[in-house]
């Protein structure tokens, strides 16, 4: 085995120092994660604490770098991330839309249906923008190991999960790709389903709270909950430290809503509600610090939900 | 000097692990770039891969040469447990086209792999490996660790990583292969 035979078919990308700044940024974080000298604040509820000490004891056999740790120095990770604080009414609005989602009719569903969202993707303003396009989702209800069907911008995509490395099938699929049936499992207690989001995606993300809030975007934006279900999404993000509200923000389908939103790092995530229903119908992200990527305002991702429903076939809208 | 440093870490100095991340944070920062594509999560991955790495400090062994492959092996760990969430995230990785888009990376086998398209070439042609293969090629053919050194950091036997170099290799040069004699060269285009 001759290594540079392999560097000749793929040579390595050449490498970067970390962007200005980002070193002693990064240093900071790191050392006050250990413990340095550096003040810690409690970020998160104080009840996460002894859900997390106790089900992080639990994980076996995965890399865990616990930022809710409660236990001794030597295995304590703290990573205090600056965030704003909770704006009062953004629980306030949370709850308002919980209430109206909790309200909707729970559908009867079977196992060889399918989860039909429609969204309109785009237009992004910052760099490598792109046009807003149509996309359609069919993912199965029960088993993803079925054939779903993802059509955007006019070509198809086969969303069958057999095959994919760690799948057993039948797949009911897992926090950042579920079926509808793993939704239904979810746990409708606010608290305790905002403990299983943290716990599920320790490891994952810039900073736990973050991640939490993008998980708990992407489950409403992109799947079909059962109304309980979204009710205690909707009042499990109320719970994460920094939510706010924004007045006015719009879809990628032109409309204009009421926002809860939460910044992390340099962009601001938004979830876009119908004033008067309440219903989610969009999603945005918006670049708060000028950067080579964009001044702020840039519009960095954009969504507009225009359907969702539980259909009988991959094609069926209703 | 590195095992002073080692002995100052595992008894805990968190100066010493300020030296540590001044020392390794750039490297530890393109390698998690080559094993993801993405600089933003290389971020993160500097950051996890320091503080998982001050968790097991008193693992390290006290001997030893540069705490380097250690902290590659950490991140190597890191980034599979680092994603951003998300369906379109998922969904997007099982788009990636499966043929027709490796031609680029022949094209551009000749030049200097410095601009946007030509890592996106080099991208696509790694995402192609197994995961397992893929950590094998990044730490011995791209940070250039012997096969004993990223044998420990990844905790297999030398004889893994043997094997699984020789499977990329395999993998790289049929795909490499393909593109020579293949259909006229399509670009994405949008």
């Amino acid at each position: 085995m001759n290594p540079d035979d392999l560097t000749r078919l793929l040579p390595a990308p050449a490498e970067r120092d970390l962007p200005r700044g980002r070193h002693e940024v990064l240093r900071a974080r790191v050392l006050a994660g250990i413990g340095a000298d550096v003040p810690k604040r409690r970020r998160t509820p104080a009840w996460v604490v002894p859900v997390l000490a106790v089900a992080t004891a639990a994980v076996v056999g995965l890399v865990t770098v616990s930022m809710h740790h409660s236990t001794a120095p030597a295995s304590a990770v703290a990573v205090p991330v600056p965030h704003a604080p909770t704006n009062p009414r953004a629980v306030t609005l949370l709850a308002q839309v919980a209430s109206a989602a909790g309200k909707q009719s729970t559908p009867v569903v079977r196992d060889d249906q399918f989860e039909y969202v429609e969204t309109k993707e785009g237009a992004t303003t910052g760099p490598g923008a792109a046009p807003a396009d149509i996309r359609q989702s069919w993912l199965p209800v029960a088993d993803l190991c079925r054939h779903g069907l993802l059509r955007e911008g006019g070509q198809d995509a086969d969303l069958s999960e057999r095959g994919q490395p760690g799948v057993t099938c039948p797949y009911g699929g897992d926090l950042n790709y579920p079926s509808y049936r793993l939704l239904a499992g979810l746990p409708t207690d606010p608290q305790t389903l905002l403990a299983t989001i943290y716990l599920q995606e320790q490891g994952h993300g810039s900073d736990p709270d973050s991640q939490a809030f993008t998980t708990i975007g992407d489950l409403l934006r992109d799947s079909v909950p059962p109304p309980a279900v979204s009710a205690a999404l909707y009042r499990a993000a109320a719970l994460i430290p920094g939510v706010q509200v924004e007045s006015d923000a719009v879809d990628a389908a032109g409309r204009h809503g009421i926002a809860v939103s939460r910044s992390s790092q340099a962009t601001r995530y938004e979830w876009i509600f119908d004033r008067t229903s309440l219903v989610m119908i969009g999603e945005r992200e918006v670049r708060t610090k000028a950067s080579k990527i964009g001044a702020p305002g840039t519009i960095m991702d954009n969504t507009a939900i225009l359907a969702k429903a539980i259909v009988d076939s991959v094609g069926a809208t209703r | 000097m590195h095992t002073n440093l080692r002995a100052r870490i595992r008894a805990g100095d968190q100066h010493a692990f300020g030296e540590l991340f001044d020392a390794h944070a750039r490297a530890v920062y393109n390698h998690a770039f080559r094993l993801t594509g993405d600089w933003s999560v290389a971020e993160d991955v500097v950051s996890l891969t320091f503080l998982e790495a001050w968790r097991r400090r008193e693992r390290l062994e006290p001997d030893g040469g540069s705490t380097l492959p250690w902290l590659l092996g950490i991140a190597t760990n890191v980034t599979r447990n680092t994603a951003r969430a998300g369906r379109r995230h998922r969904e997007a990785l099982r788009r990636l086209p499966t043929a027709g888009s490796a031609p680029d990376f022949a094209d551009e086998l000749a030049g200097r792999l410095d601009d946007a398209r030509r890592l996106a070439a080099v991208r696509l042609v790694l995402d192609r490996l197994r995961r397992a293969e893929r950590e094998v090629f990044v730490l011995c053919v791209w940070s250039g660790l012997d096969y004993a050194t990223a044998a420990r950091a990844l905790r297999v036997p030398v004889g893994t990583v043997r094997s699984r170099l020789s499977r990329a290799r395999t993998r790289l040069r049929s795909l490499a292969e393909d593109e020579l004699a293949g259909d006229p060269i399509r670009k994405a285009h949008r």
